[in-house]
């Protein structure tokens, strides 16, 4: 037994009943209100919402093609399909109503056509849902592309700019013919060079990962991994910018093993201890792993500018921002990244921050084999 | 006869700030560096002027934005030649806004870099042998 709301525009109440009856016929369970003017059909209309309006083409204080306009402009003629039921309509009538937005028209002497006609309008109506979802859906997804590639190109751009400069610095040097200690001038450039080479690599890594988890295509490759020497590596790695920050790094980590992805276990944690740099305003980072039995926990401290309470929950956002207005500052990608690789893990990861006293995040990784949160 | 004067870059990223300054003491500038606005007004109130200041806009801490803002509200520093080293393509709007004329946009061409450098800046004489 199917429910249908139906809004019946009517003068006569025997009419109405036959109506019903052919409803019930078609097999469903009609919920009906009759009325036969224009305020009380607007007055049903906003106790809304039916699934049809059926009317009688004339009654004294109304007609069909008033009813129509009603229903347009309570805009829920798309919503709810408009049916005329008449025994006296002329033809011209008919096709007028039909092009004002009436679904069909029945006559009184052939109602068994009323249920196929009503079936094929609620059809109609459900497909235009569809359509218009999958439109937005659609939309939706050409935009976060639009918008992952802007970043990218902005991401990709940084490392590209020490790489050209440098280049074009030592093309110059070697132009010009200057060198004698040009050979150390050069290979210094050329290690910077190569460490930009290495960063756009790891930076291509990563945005093809954000784009592997946006099409729910990222696979984990699992290996026994200890996070204290995850975390250690990560903070040997980022010792030139640390240092160069003034900030100095509080190393605290026992043994936790687990089977994780180590690359990406890995991204996760340089990238928090790099944001800690970047935020951290130069004091002092306390990075710490334990093991608590079944998972293994991260945790990264920062003692800098903190996170606003209106914005933490925006942290983990895609292409969370800095400040609004602000060009994009690096951070979007990186957190989100890391969310989504602990999340693959079946971990969680969490922040804790106040303005003036910094920020904390604490990862937590299942040992073994946690299914995707 | 001009006075040498240096050049102050403000950018978040180190291997940027590295290069540009390591580019620029090759052609003989002396480069002052910082990572954020925060610490290019701390270089400011108390380093000599510089003649030019190149200013990424996206850092944390401090923005490029607030800082320019802040440099236009204090005479001293409001005069200061500023150029925006910028990745973001369409904010030239708002860079004009900041009363800023000139934009490298990311990757920097050195040949734009050493203009402007020997425009506001006029260097020490070419170093021989490694840059300092």
């Amino acid at each position: 037994m199917k429910p249908l709301r139906v809004l019946i525009v009517e003068d006569s109440e025997d009419d109405a009943l036959l109506l019903e009856r052919e409803l019930r016929r078609g097999g469903w369970t009609p919920a009906v209100e009759r009325v036969e003017t224009e305020p009380d059909m607007r007055a049903a209309l906003a106790r809304g919402p039916w699934d049809v309006v059926i009317s009688d083409h004339g009654l004294p204080a109304f007609s069909a093609p008033a009813a129509l306009e009603v229903l347009k402009s309570s805009g829920r003629l798309d919503e709810t399909p408009f049916i005329i039921v008449s025994g006296t309509m002329p033809d011209e009538s008919a096709v007028d109503a039909l092009r004002a937005g009436a679904g069909d028209f029945v006559s009184k002497q052939k109602l068994a056509r009323l249920v196929p006609a009503i079936e094929r309008e609620l059809r109609d109506v459900e497909l235009r849902r569809e359509r218009r979802r999958a439109l937005h859906d659609l939309q939706e997804a050409v935009r976060a592309r639009d918008e992952f590639l802007s970043i990218a190109s902005h991401e990709l751009k940084t490392p590209l700019t020490a790489l050209r400069l440098q280049v074009q610095s030592a093309l110059r040097i070697l132009g010009r013919g200057q060198a004698p200690d040009g050979d150390a001038a050069l290979v210094s450039k050329l290690a910077v060079v190569e460490r930009s080479t290495t960063r756009l690599g790891e930076l291509i890594e990563r945005l093809l990962d954000v784009s592997r988890v946006a099409a729910g295509a990222l696979r984990l490759s699992r290996e026994r991994v200890d996070l204290a020497r995850v975390a250690t590596d990560a903070v040997a790695r980022l010792r030139e910018p640390i240092e160069a920050s003034g900030s100095t790094v509080s190393l605290e980590v026992v043994p936790a093993v687990g089977e994780w992805d180590r690359l990406r276990v890995e991204s996760v944690a340089v990238n928090l201890v790099d944001n800690a740099i970047k935020y951290g305003a130069g004091g002092p980072i306390d990075v710490r792993v334990v093991d608590a039995g079944e998972e293994a926990v991260l945790r990264v401290r920062d003692r800098g500018i903190g996170i606003p309470p209106a914005d933490q929950g925006r942290v983990f956002e895609r292409f969370a921002r800095a400040a609004p207005g602000e060009g994009y500052a690096g951070l979007g990608i990186g957190l989100w990244l890391a969310r989504r690789i602990v999340e693959a893990h079946g971990g969680s990861i969490g922040v804790e921050s106040a303005l003036g006293a910094g920020t904390e995040f604490t990862v937590r990784l299942p040992k073994r084999g946690g299914a995707p949160a | 006869m001009s006075t040498p004067r240096p050049v102050l870059v403000v950018d978040d990223d180190r291997d940027i700030r590295e290069a540009i300054a390591d580019v620029l003491r090759d052609e003989g500038y002396d480069v002052r560096l910082a990572a954020n606005g925060r610490e290019a007004l701390a270089d400011l109130a108390h380093g000599d002027r510089p003649g030019l200041i190149l200013l990424d806009l996206s850092m944390p801490v401090m923005s490029g934005t607030e800082f320019r803002r802040i440099q236009l509200a204090d005479d001293a520093l409001a005069g200061i030649p500023t150029a925006v080293i910028s990745a973001a393509g369409a904010m030239h709007d708002m860079i004009r806004g900041l009363g800023i004329h000139v934009v490298l946009p990311k990757p920097v061409a050195l040949d734009a870099l050493v203009a402007l450098a020997r425009r506001y800046c006029a260097p020490h004489a070419p170093q021989q042998g490694a840059a300092p």
